[in-house]
C-alpha cells in the first residue's frame, strides 16, 4: 500500500512557557532540549511540509507567543495556502499582538482554560496568577474578529465544574469548546493520582456535555473527548502512527506525535539533518509502527485493528515498558489490569500533590 | 432533521475555508483541528455559499450543472449537516 501523506503539522515553536500545568503534553525532559529552531529553519519546515501534503499548520508550544516571530511564521504558512491555528495560554496576548496575528492571516485561535473557577485555575496553571489574563485574552480574540476556540483539559480537580466551564465559554462567545479528558502520558502520568477522576464524575460530565451539545447546536461546537481509561477500546491514536499527523518539536526533532519523546529507545531525526519528506517516508521511527503489520496479538487478529491501530504507543511504553505492546487501555490487552488498578485507586479517592511542569522538575527526569 | 428553507443565504464562517489540495488533487474544507475531503458536488455547493445566493438558487444552479433535478434533498442535507457542526452559517 502506498504510504499516506500527512495532512497536519504541529509546530511546537518553543518548550518555554509561563504556565506549569501538571498535565502538560511536552516531554518530561523538555528542559534538556533548549536549542530552538531559528525563523528561517521554521520557514523551510513549513515549505517542505506543504510540498509533502500538509494542509494544516498548528502553532503551539510551550507558549508559542514567546517567539517574536510567531506572526511571521503564520504569515509564511498562509502564503503557502496552509490553514493556520495558534494554541496559546493567552497570558501574553496584547491588542497589538492580536492585530499582528490577524494581519498575518491566522485562521483560528485557541486559548487554554484550566477551570471556570479563578482560584482553582490559578492553582492548576501554577506560577503567577493567570486566570484574569486568560479571560481578557479570550475577549480580545473575539474583539479582534477571530473565531474563538477554548480548550479545557478535564481531570478530577475540575471535571465537577463542567457546567460552569460551559457557561463561561458561552459568556465568552466561543465558537468551539474542546473538552479533553486528560491523556495520562508524561506529566499527566506523574500526576495521575491527583488527576484521574472517578467513574461517576466522568459519567456526569459526559451527560452534561451532551446536554450542552444539544442546547447549543449550531452556535457553539462542543467536542467532548472521552477518557480512554473508561472506555472498552483504546483511542485511534493519531489515526495511526505516521499516517495523518507529524510534529516538529522546538529543537527540530520530528515526532509522530508530540508525546513520542517519552518512548525510550526511539531515535528522532531532526529537520537540521534530513528533509521532512525523507523523515516521514523513510526514517526508522516513522516506519516502525506505521500500518498494521507490526501489531502484536491480540491486535493482529482483531477486527478493530484498522479502527484503533492498537491504541497509543506512548501509553503502551509508559505503562508496560514495551512500545509495541497492545495499549493497556484496551480491555482485550493482557495488561489491562494496569488500568483497572489505577481506576480502583481513583474510586477509593486517591489524591496526591501536584508535580508542576517546571524546568527544575524537568531536569530530574 | 431540520432543513434550510429556500430563502436562506448560506455562507462559510470565518473559521472554515475551501482549499484545492494540489498534492492529492482533491477539494477540501478546512476548519479548526479538522478537514473534510469533498466530492465534486459537495465542493460545488460550498463554493456557491457566498451569503448572496439563496438555497433555492444554489439548488437551481446545481440542477442545471449536473442535469439532475433530484439533488435538492442532498443539498439541504449537506448544508444542515455542516451547519450543525458550525461549518456553514444559515441566515436569511
Amino acid at each position: 500500500m502506498e504510504t499516506p501523506r500527512p495532512y497536519s503539522l504541529l509546530c511546537e515553536l518553543t518548550y518555554r512557557c509561563p504556565l506549569q500545568c501538571p498535565y502538560c503534553s511536552n516531554p518530561l525532559d523538555f528542559a534538556r532540549h533548549t536549542t530552538e529552531l531559528e525563523t528561517g529553519e521554521w520557514q523551510r519546515v513549513l515549505t517542505e511540509a506543504a510540498a509533502l501534503g500538509v494542509v494544516q499548520a498548528n502553532f503551539s508550544g510551550g507558549e508559542p507567543l514567546l517567539r517574536a516571530d510567531a506572526p511571521a511564521l503564520i504569515h509564511h504558512a498562509r502564503e503557502l495556502g496552509l490553514y493556520t491555528n495558534l494554541s496559546t495560554g493567552g497570558t501574553l496576548l496584547t491588542d497589538r499582538l492580536a492585530d499582528g496575528l490577524r494581519a498575518a492571516g491566522l485562521d483560528s485561535l485557541q486559548v487554554s482554560l484550566q477551570d471556570a473557577d479563578a482560584a482553582s485555575s490559578d492553582r492548576l496553571a501554577g506560577g503567577a496568577p493567570s486566570f484574569e489574563q486568560k479571560i481578557r485574552a479570550a475577549r480580545l480574540v473575539k474583539a479582534t474578529g477571530f473565531s474563538l476556540t477554548l480548550n479545557v483539559v478535564l481531570h478530577r480537580q475540575n471535571i465537577g465544574r463542567l457546567e460552569a466551564i460551559i457557561a463561561l465559554a458561552e459568556e465568552l462567545g466561543a465558537e468551539r469548546l474542546e473538552l479533553a479528558n486528560t491523556q495520562f502520558n508524561g506529566w499527566a502520568l506523574k500526576n495521575r493520582a491527583a488527576l484521574l477522576p472517578a467513574r461517576a464524575q466522568v459519567e456526569q460530565a459526559a451527560a452534561a456535555a451532551h446536554r450542552a451539545q444539544e442546547r447549543l447546536r449550531g452556535r457553539m461546537e462542543i467536542l467532548y473527548v472521552l477518557p480512554d481509561y473508561f472506555e472498552p477500546y483504546p483511542k485511534p491514536c493519531l489515526h495511526g502512527w505516521g499516517r495523518v499527523f507529524l510534529t516538529v518539536a522546538a529543537d527540530g526533532a520530528v515526532l509522530p506525535c508530540q508525546t513520542a519523546r517519552e518512548i525510550r529507545g526511539l531515535n528522532f531525526d531532526t529537520v537540521r539533518e534530513r528533509s521532512l519528506a525523507d523523515i516521514w517516508f523513510k526514517s526508522e521511527t516513522f516506519v516502525k509502527f506505521r500500518g498494521t503489520a507490526w501489531l502484536p496479538e491480540p491486535c493482529q487478529s482483531c477486527p478493530r485493528r484498522e479502527v484503533d491501530f492498537g491504541g497509543c504507543r506512548c501509553q503502551a511504553f509508559l505503562l508496560t515498558g514495551e512500545a509495541a505492546a497492545t495499549d493497556p487501555a484496551c480491555s482485550l490487552s493482557p495488561q489491562h489490569g494496569l488500568i483497572t488498578a489505577a481506576l480502583a485507586e481513583a474510586e477509593a479517592g486517591a489524591d496526591g500533590p501536584l508535580v508542576y511542569r517546571t524546568a527544575r522538575a524537568s531536569r530530574e527526569f | 432533521m431540520n432543513a434550510p428553507a429556500d430563502n436562506v443565504r448560506p455562507h462559510l464562517p470565518a473559521k472554515a475555508r475551501l482549499k484545492w489540495d494540489a498534492v492529492r488533487e482533491k477539494h477540501l474544507l478546512l476548519f479548526p483541528e479538522g478537514l473534510l475531503v469533498l466530492n465534486p458536488t459537495a465542493h460545488t455547493v460550498l463554493a456557491l455559499c457566498d451569503g448572496q445566493r439563496t438555497v433555492a438558487e444554489i439548488i437551481q444552479t446545481l440542477a442545471v450543472q449536473y442535469a439532475n433535478d433530484a439533488l435538492a434533498g442532498d443539498v439541504r442535507n449537506l448544508l444542515q449537516t455542516l451547519a450543525d457542526k458550525g461549518l456553514v452559517t444559515l441566515e436569511e
